[in-house]
């Protein structure tokens, strides 16, 4: 019975229906209120239903609307600010002119598990878009970042295409523990040797946490502040976006400083210091080699590729991309080439169930140069050392042998040795996280989200027996590694609105990280034939070892969000981590963290300033974060195998073990000042102080306790202090011309606080650094040289006291002052815009920084290695003469690692340049299915200024030895949206 | 609801999953549970042989480095700069290779005071006697390694022993006997620093003596031997007396290894087969009845390579670092077969083209070359007769009552087993013994880790002046008796490391 009265009243309610409802239509032409051009695909959607439209090629447009008296639509277009209109049946005709958004669009920035509209938050937050990244003619998207954002110095320590830069997020926090940020792809836990794996074009952001209150969430390793990298989604609305991108160009030496003999030069040398015993030097004198230009390749080919699908319904939005990344580098034997895919699904499944999936695969094969040792064989160490009538070449062009005599110089030719003894690495890795988030009530959200990261990593290396300098056998070496790290985080969300002025916003989580590794590597020797190098073809096996490593994280966290009419914010952050790397005692820790905010322009007070000022906040935060980034076992006493003796296996003790060992904590406090005039012009000054206390520290002790010099332990305080400084402004802007800028500046002062048990100093062996108390981490102790004695050529030194000695003395080492982490750095950079075409330019530079260049003991090195090549100075400006006033003794008098090859390692690079023009969107409404087009041409590293005297002067490292220098790219680029 | 409790439960469980916090490596058990049986004892005794193919010590830098330092070789022009600080007595307290031998010894204290510890609880364990009587062995093994060690430290970074007066006044080394207690950080007495050696080696004697029934023709001669043994004790025993200036019981422990009959020199003279004599066969197989303990490698288990410093070979040329002194070379008589084993002249691939008698009594082990290919690599012979031979000559002419013929019996024997057609008799006297004792280390223990030691003790400095293609820095050498380097400098680590009352040395300044 029940049933048929309810099919009756489901009648009824049909019947009324078509009985009052009616269909009607709307049409009309909407046009940009900037410049009355009709606005081409601009959406119109009835409010609440699926029912849309867009606008044709001359903006008209024609919607029918069912079942209904009256109706709204809604008019969205990008760019433009969004109109609603109600409409019934006598409205038929609806013009509509759309009036472009302010500059302030609603952006957002990321927080810890979550997003939120800019300006909404306590925290100190940078973000870079994927308009700075997607196009970088670089493996990763790390270079890009170099002098983008305050706080964060980005520095390549090597030019090699598939190694990662340094990253340091408002100076050094520890003197051993690790001191990069924490990196998170999409919600998962990253290291940076996955940067290179990741295609920049599939970035949609990058945020950069700095504060307690932005990174204490993060607890566990937040010490160091945190990266945030979200991918790109689903976004076209209208029609699926096809998006293709290719990029061509080559790679060249950026800075290049040479300062070595060429062969009349190093003739002369020889003979003024007597080397010359048997040298035929008319014949010498045919060849003159510059082995930079050897070992360096000018026109190194770039080539990328990269094919990306969208769309974004209310039911389903994908991103879907694949690419092609290949690059040469520009030293001998140094190649990258990627494949990657992603696909990023987002699936309402229900009004109350939201799952999706970020997830990638990447597959790499690297060769990277040897760098960074100093070797006679590898390329980028040798080519300083080969004398320039050595011809690496034979007249047919070929490489010159030592087998027929054809190289007639030290060792092996570098070239020779390279191509016979080839490593070849391949890496495959798959990221992917799954997600589902569930509203089972409103305002309530619980979400899930697990990741997995696996990554196998090869190595196939192999030595070719018919290279005379392998004596006629082969080696071949195999190794595999395989990484897979789990991820699970879950959290509850409730928003809670009181009433219109008051919100809460709360949060509850729980994290799990769980990491394993394991690997293993196998060497033979003995092969006879170059076509079977391979491990098995090897009669006795020379070196195998394995290794396995594991760690796991275990947190809970809780969040509290306020606001008071959006005029008053504060947040709230409690969290406790675990992490396996400690013993039971220390295991756990617990990290807080509070940030408020006023947004002093909304009070009413302002309301006469609203002119000019548009946009004042003011922003304090105060909290802890954690630092537990040193080796998985070291808590552990332990005894290990592998110590073997005359074929039997023998176990030896492998480390002493501290059960005490706990966190670093890190305590840090903010205040950020943010300011707009003029819609136009914004203004970003922050203040912070960071004190790391129980810092986790590889300590020095006596041999005698078993032979372990070192052991793990909390100790001492070190500080942090600094300022930064961002500004950005539109100086003009008009509809067809911008021109913007953009500059930032930090400093950051850092103190060692507190070593350990007592002592103030500790020398570091063989960095010419020392850590005392007051000092900087990164200060150089040294002799300081004081040049050459006129009268006789001997080197001379200041003592302790300041007196002339010309003894070396390790008692006569003085703090210098000079720091190898860069105090100062920044960028700036500007663009102009004029129709479709933009040219922008973007700087970066360190400053104070110092490096010491061991190169030069080496190429000024006045007797020690005279059989190598040597810097021209030797042979102009050494002392030769009673009188000679000069930096460089008498030959023979050998240097010492004193303060005169500590350089100034300052620079100023011209980051990028970029031309690109966008064709004009009429033209290409023509060919219907082209919807964007742009064609660019950028210049990377196109200049650098600085004093040092090396190859380069970027590196984050206290010396500078045998670097494989940083490439200056030029590619043009072409982008295509159907 | 439901969802919420379901979802309540799933979030349990997944904590209970991830929080596996105790984490542990898979090839490394945790240290109180690895000597639970006297099998375990057996390899840890086995990571103790393997701490000495450190390239620290024997096979590399303990070796080479005196010597370097002494008069006994040259740097070439061209040469690599390796060891350079230390062949022109540049040397810091920061030196890593100083501070790597350093490092090294007290590894090897170390994993004797480990087995050592462990074997003490684990013997309260066991009843059976024959494991008791293992374990014994192990230990006699650990007590020796540990004094071998603490013998190299006094040797290279104390002064030389005058007496047991002088020696209570002067600086040992810091000394640890206990792996589960944190040592006293302090340097002991040179003489407590000796007189543990000692007591060491009397333990290690004890535990290690043969059996009443042995019989070398049954149960395995002792010559050649890669483990200690009764008699490495005795060898080490009478080379500490000597150093002690303790003569009667450097003749003593001598003597018992050179009557013991076990051990016989290799001749020189004497054909081994193909025309290579037994001695160039010790160089280069590493094999000889007259070593009483080397350094056992195998080809795929070896130390460091002594001899690549003297060749630098690439396959193609040799660009030695360092050649021989002139000296040494005029030192040896025509008729003196050691002459021919050790050196032999190749024209160098330096631009200069020196030719020049190069080191081949460390070209390297010929079987470990074609095995592996391990180029100028050889077992470092530790202790061998000869140096007995020469421990018993010295002593017997430093007794109150000197007996010079004894002495000399003892250099004839030496050199008849070197020399070609040796008359049998050389005449010393209180004039020219001493001379004699001098020049016959030199020309038997060449480049194997003696000399510095030698000057060191016999209070004598030496001269160097340049030879052909000598490195000019460093050729013309003047070092003074005593002069503070030839006592090793304190590396700077230990002397900073927290907790430490190290007393420097003078070299350190």
């Amino acid at each position: 019975m029940k049933k048929k009265v309810f099919l009756l009243f489901v009648f009824l309610c049909v019947a009324l229906q078509t009985i009052c409802a009616q269909n009607f239509t709307v049409r009309g032409t909407v046009i940009s209120g900037e410049d009355n051009e009709p606005l081409l695909g601009l959406g119109i959607l009835q409010e609440g239903t699926h029912n849309g439209t867009s606008t044709d090629i001359d903006g008209n447009y024609f919607i029918e609307i069912r079942n209904t008296d009256e109706a709204t639509l809604v008019f969205s277009y990008m760019g433009f600010v969004t109109q609603r209109f109600k409409v019934n049946a006598a409205t038929k005709k609806l013009d509509v002119v759309m009036n472009p958004e302010a500059v302030e669009v609603d952006e957002v920035v990321v927080v810890a598990y979550g997003v939120r509209k800019k300006g909404t938050i306590a925290g100190s937050v940078s973000t870079v878009k994927a308009e700075k990244i997607e196009s970088v003619p670089t493996v990763g998207f790390d270079q890009a970042l170099q002098g983008l954002t305050s706080g964060m110095t980005v520095i390549s320590n090597s030019g090699e295409p598939s190694k990662p830069a340094v990253f340091q997020i408002r100076g050094m926090n520890s003197i051993n523990s690790g001191t990069s940020p924490l990196f998170i792809l999409d919600g998962v836990p990253i290291t940076s040797s996955d940067f290179n794996a990741i295609n920049p074009g599939d970035i949609e952001s990058i945020n950069v946490l700095k504060d307690a209150s932005s990174t204490s969430i993060y607890g566990a390793r937040a010490a160091n502040g945190v990266v945030v990298i979200t991918t790109k989604r689903g976004t076209s609305t209208d029609k699926v976006d096809i998006t293709f991108r290719t990029q061509q160009g080559y790679s060249e030496l950026a800075h290049g400083t040479w300062n070595l003999m060429n062969t009349e030069e190093r003739i002369r040398f020889e003979q003024e210091v007597g080397f010359d015993k048997g040298q035929d030097y008319d014949l010498l004198r045919k060849t003159d080699v510059n082995w930079l230009d050897v070992v360096f390749n000018d026109r190194a080919r770039l080539q990328s590729y990269d094919l990306s699908v969208n769309y974004a319904s209310d039911k389903i939005n994908y991103f879907v991309s694949g690419g092609y990344f290949d690059q040469e580098g520009i030293a001998q034997g140094s190649t990258f080439e990627r494949y990657n895919m992603r696909a990023n699904v987002d699936v309402r499944a229900a009004d109350w169930l939201k799952v999706g999936t970020n997830s990638m695969i990447t597959y790499e094969e690297v060769q990277q140069a040897d760098d960074g040792e100093y070797s006679l064989s590898t390329p980028i160490s040798a080519c300083r050392f080969m004398l320039p009538y050595w011809n690496p070449y034979r007249e047919d062009g070929s490489i010159a042998s030592s087998s027929d005599g054809s190289w007639t110089g030290t060792t092996h030719n570098p070239l020779e040795w390279m191509s016979n003894n080839p490593v070849v690495n391949k890496k495959y890795k798959a990221l992917t996280v799954l997600y589902a988030e569930i509203t089972p009530l409103e305002n309530l959200t619980l979400s899930s989200r697990f990741g997995v990261d696996y990554t196998h990593s090869t190595a196939d290396m192999k030595s070719y027996p018919s290279f005379v300098g392998n004596g006629g056998i082969g080696v071949a070496g195999r190794s595999s590694y395989n990484a897979v790290n789990l991820t699970i985080t879950n959290t509850a969300n409730y928003l809670w609105k009181i009433n219109p002025s008051h919100s809460l916003n709360i949060m509850l989580g729980q994290e799990g990280v769980d990491y394993r590794s394991e690997g293993f590597q196998l060497i033979t020797r003995g092969q006879k034939n170059d076509a079977f190098t391979s491990i098995s073809a090897g009669t006795i096996p020379t070196a195998w070892s394995n290794s396995h490593s594991s760690h796991s994280f275990l947190s809970f966290f809780s969040r509290g969000e306020y606001n008071y009419k959006e005029l008053y914010y504060a947040d709230f952050s409690l969290r406790t981590d675990a992490s396996s790397r400690f013993g039971k005692d220390g295991r756990w820790a617990t990290f807080w963290s509070m940030g408020f905010m006023w947004n002093v322009r909304k009070e009413s007070f302002m309301k006469n300033t609203a002119k000019w000022l548009t946009n004042a906040q003011v922003a304090v935060s105060l909290g802890t974060s954690g630092n537990s980034s040193i080796p998985d076992y070291d808590h552990l006493a332990l005894v290990g195998s592998g110590a073997n003796y005359m074929g039997s296996a023998g176990i030896v003790p492998i480390s002493e073990g501290n059960e005490n060992l706990g966190w670093e904590q890190l305590l840090s406090g903010n205040l950020a000042i943010h300011l707009g005039f003029f819609n136009r012009v914004n203004l970003d000054v922050e203040l912070y102080k960071k004190i790391t206390t129980n810092m986790l520290m590889l300590v020095p002790q006596s041999y005698v306790n078993n032979g372990f010099g070192t052991r793990w332990d909390n100790v001492g305080e070190m500080e942090n202090s600094g300022v930064e400084l961002a500004l950005n402004a539109d100086v003009i802007r008009t509809k067809d011309f911008v021109w913007s800028v953009n500059a930032n500046v930090s400093y950051n002062k850092n103190e060692i606080t507190e070593l350990y048990n007592g002592l103030n100093e500790y020398e570091i062996s063989n960095t010419s650094t020392k850590l005392v108390v007051g000092h900087s981490v990164g200060e150089f102790y040294l002799n300081r040289y004081a040049g050459v004695n006129p009268a006789n050529g001997d080197a001379l030194w200041y003592t302790k006291d300041g007196e002339i000695t010309n003894v070396y003395s390790e008692a006569d080492k003085v703090m210098i002052g000079k720091d190898y982490i860069a105090p100062w750095q920044g960028g700036f950079g500007t663009s102009l815009a004029w129709k479709g075409f933009t040219l922008s330019a973007h700087f970066s530079w360190v400053a104070d920084r110092w490096m010491f260049n061991n190169d030069r003991f080496f190429e000024e090195s006045n007797g020690l290695y005279t059989a190598y090549n040597q810097s021209k100075r030797l042979l102009y400006d050494r002392w030769k003469q009673p009188g000679d006033v000069t930096d460089i003794p008498r030959y023979g008098v050998t240097p010492q690692m004193d303060s005169r090859f500590l350089e100034d390692a300052s620079f100023l690079r011209l980051k990028n340049v970029m031309l690109s023009y966008s064709l004009p969107e009429q033209l290409l409404k023509r060919t219907k299915f082209v919807s964007r087009a742009k064609v660019y041409v950028q210049a990377q590293n196109l200049y650098t200024w600085t004093k040092f005297t090396g190859l380069d002067p970027e590196s984050s490292s206290n010396v500078y030895k045998a670097q494989y220098p940083m490439s200056r790219q030029f590619t043009c680029g072409l982008e295509i949206t159907f | 609801m439901k969802q919420i409790k379901k979802y309540i439960l799933l979030l349990a469980m997944l904590c209970c999953v991830t929080s596996c916090l105790d984490k542990y490596p898979e090839d490394a058990v945790l240290e109180h549970e690895a000597i639970t049986s006297v099998d375990a004892a057996d390899q840890a005794v086995i990571g103790i042989y393997s701490a000495f193919l450190s390239p620290a010590l024997y096979s590399g830098y303990l070796t080479l480095l005196p010597d370097i330092q002494s008069d006994f070789v040259y740097a070439v022009n061209g040469y690599s700069n390796v060891y350079g600080n230390v062949w022109r007595w540049d040397i810091l307290a920061t030196n890593s290779e100083i501070e790597s031998v350093y490092g090294a010894l007290y590894d090897v204290i170390g994993r004797c005071n480990f087995l050592l510890d462990n074997a003490a609880t684990l013997k309260t364990k066991l009843t059976d006697d024959n494991e008791i009587d293992r374990l014994d062995q192990y230990c006699g093994e650990a007590y020796f390694a540990r004094a071998l060690a603490y013998s190299e430290l006094v040797k290279m970074f104390c002064k030389s022993y005058e007496s047991d007066e002088e020696a209570k006044e002067e600086l040992g080394v810091v000394l640890t006997t206990r792996y589960y207690e944190k040592p006293l950080i302090k340097r002991a007495s040179l003489y407590d620093s000796y007189q543990l050696i000692i007591d060491d080696l009397e333990r290690a004697g004890e535990l290690l003596a043969l059996s009443e029934d042995y019989d070398p023709s049954l149960d395995g001669a002792l010559y050649n031997s890669t483990y200690f043994s009764e008699y490495t004790v005795y060898a080490l025993r009478a080379r500490v007396a000597l150093y002690m200036k303790d003569y009667d019981s450097a003749i003593e422990y001598s003597s018992k290894v050179i009557d013991s009959d076990y051990f016989t020199l290799s001749s020189a003279v004497a054909e081994y087969s193909g025309g290579v004599s037994y001695y160039q066969y010790m160089w280069s197989s590493d094999n000889s009845t007259e070593v009483i303990w080397k350094v056992g490698f195998t080809s795929t288990n070896y130390g460091g390579a002594l001899g690549t410093v003297f060749f630098n070979y690439d396959y193609s040329s040799f660009k030695p670092d360092y050649v021989p002194a002139k000296w040494v070379l005029d030192l040896y008589s025509s008729y003196d077969m050691r002459y021919s084993t050790f050196f032999q002249e190749y024209t160098t691939g330096y631009t200069h083209g020196l030719s020049w008698p190069l080191l081949i009594k460390y070209w390297g082990n010929t079987d470990l070359y074609s095995a592996a290919q391990l180029l100028n690599t050889s077992m470092p012979k530790v202790f061998r007769l000869s140096e007995q031979y020469l421990i018993r000559a010295e002593a017997y002419c430093n007794i109150a009552s000197p007996n010079y013929s004894k002495a000399s019996k003892d250099i004839s024997k030496l050199r008849t087993a070197r020399i070609y057609n040796y008359g049998g008799s050389t005449a010393m006297t209180a004039d020219n013994a001493m001379d004699i004792i001098e020049e016959e280390r030199v020309k038997e223990l060449y480049m194997e880790g003696f000399r510095l030691t030698d000057l060191k003790r016999w209070h004598k400095g030496f001269e160097r002046t340049p030879q052909s293609q000598s490195l000019s820095n460093g050729s013309s050498l003047k070092v003074e008796a005593d002069a503070p380097l030839f006592v090793w400098p304190i590396p700077q680590h230990e002397l900073e490391s927290p907790g430490a009352d190290i007393e420097p040395n003078e070299s350190n300044k």
